[in-house]
């Protein structure tokens, strides 16, 4: 049987100054290609991270929605009511209410 | 530059071990050598130049395959990389078990023992060389083969 040194340094060996491969002929053309098209290459955004955007932006939209939603409710009392109507404050902006919440 | 592709590209294929991943990086090397022929200041060879970025692009990609299995940015980072399998054609076939299993130790080394050995034992390039190419000195070099030798030995034992 072989020793295990043995058999360590045949593993080494077989490793040893592999032959060379020929590189294949359209490398210098797609490098080329790459080259064209390198600075786009950095601008595409990963589909994931796409994802991610969206989901977060139709979050943001529908906690938008729902708070204003609950806060253009018809108040129950008349004297809030004419108040309201009045003064003209049955609109309420999104935008001006998502940072203004008092 | 064309008679430095071929070089470069075995190199390349002799430390990621992987015909479609050396195809990759050899192409990055030379488009960013293109994109930067100005880089070359003409204190080294240009084939030590070309080997110093390939061995620097290399290394970065191993690291970063090893980082990406673990990171939040990697999930992030689109499909994931999956472990390449071991595919050098210019190894010998009746070789081929045995230098996979010699390649997933030496994956298990420091990164300069890493790139000093491949230079050394598959690229067979003098001391010199592979110092001037990884910027150290000739008894690094020295240093650097030996601790990769030992340490592989050590990983080696506990495979077999």
């Amino acid at each position: 049987m072989m020793n295990k040194q043995q058999r360590i340094e045949e593993m080494l060996k077989s490793i040893k100054t592999p032959e060379q491969v020929e590189i294949d002929p359209y490398l210098v053309t797609r490098a080329e290609a790459k080259l064209g098209t390198s600075g786009n290459d950095k601008n595409k955004l990963s589909p994931r991270w796409a994802f991610l955007m969206v989901l977060g932006m139709l979050m943001i939209i529908t906690a938008n929605i729902t708070v204003w939603k609950s806060v253009s409710q018809p108040k129950g009392d008349p004297a809030v009511q004419q108040i309201i109507l009045d003064y003209g404050l049955s609109s309420i902006d999104p935008p001006f209410f998502f940072f203004h919440t008092n | 530059m064309s008679e430095h592709q071929h070089r470069v590209f075995n190199t390349v294929l002799n430390m990621v071990q992987n015909l479609h991943d050396a195809e990759e990086i050899t192409q990055d090397v030379f488009v960013d050598v293109y994109k930067q022929p100005d880089a070359y200041r003409g204190e080294a060879a240009v084939s030590t130049w070309l080997y110093r970025i390939a061995m620097n692009k290399c290394i970065d990609h191993l690291r970063g395959r090893q980082r990406r299995k673990w990171s939040i940015a990697g999930f992030f980072a689109g499909k994931p990389r999956e472990e390449r399998e071991f595919n050098h054609p210019g190894v010998a076939a009746e070789n081929r078990e045995n230098a996979a299993i010699v390649f997933k130790a030496m994956k298990q080394l420091q990164s300069k023992q890493y790139a000093a050995w491949v230079l050394s034992e598959m690229e067979d390039l003098s001391y010199k060389e592979i110092s001037e190419i990884m910027n150290v000195s000739v008894s690094s070099v020295e240093s650097l083969l030996f601790r990769a030798r030992k340490n592989l030995k050590k990983i080696l034992e506990k495979e077999i």
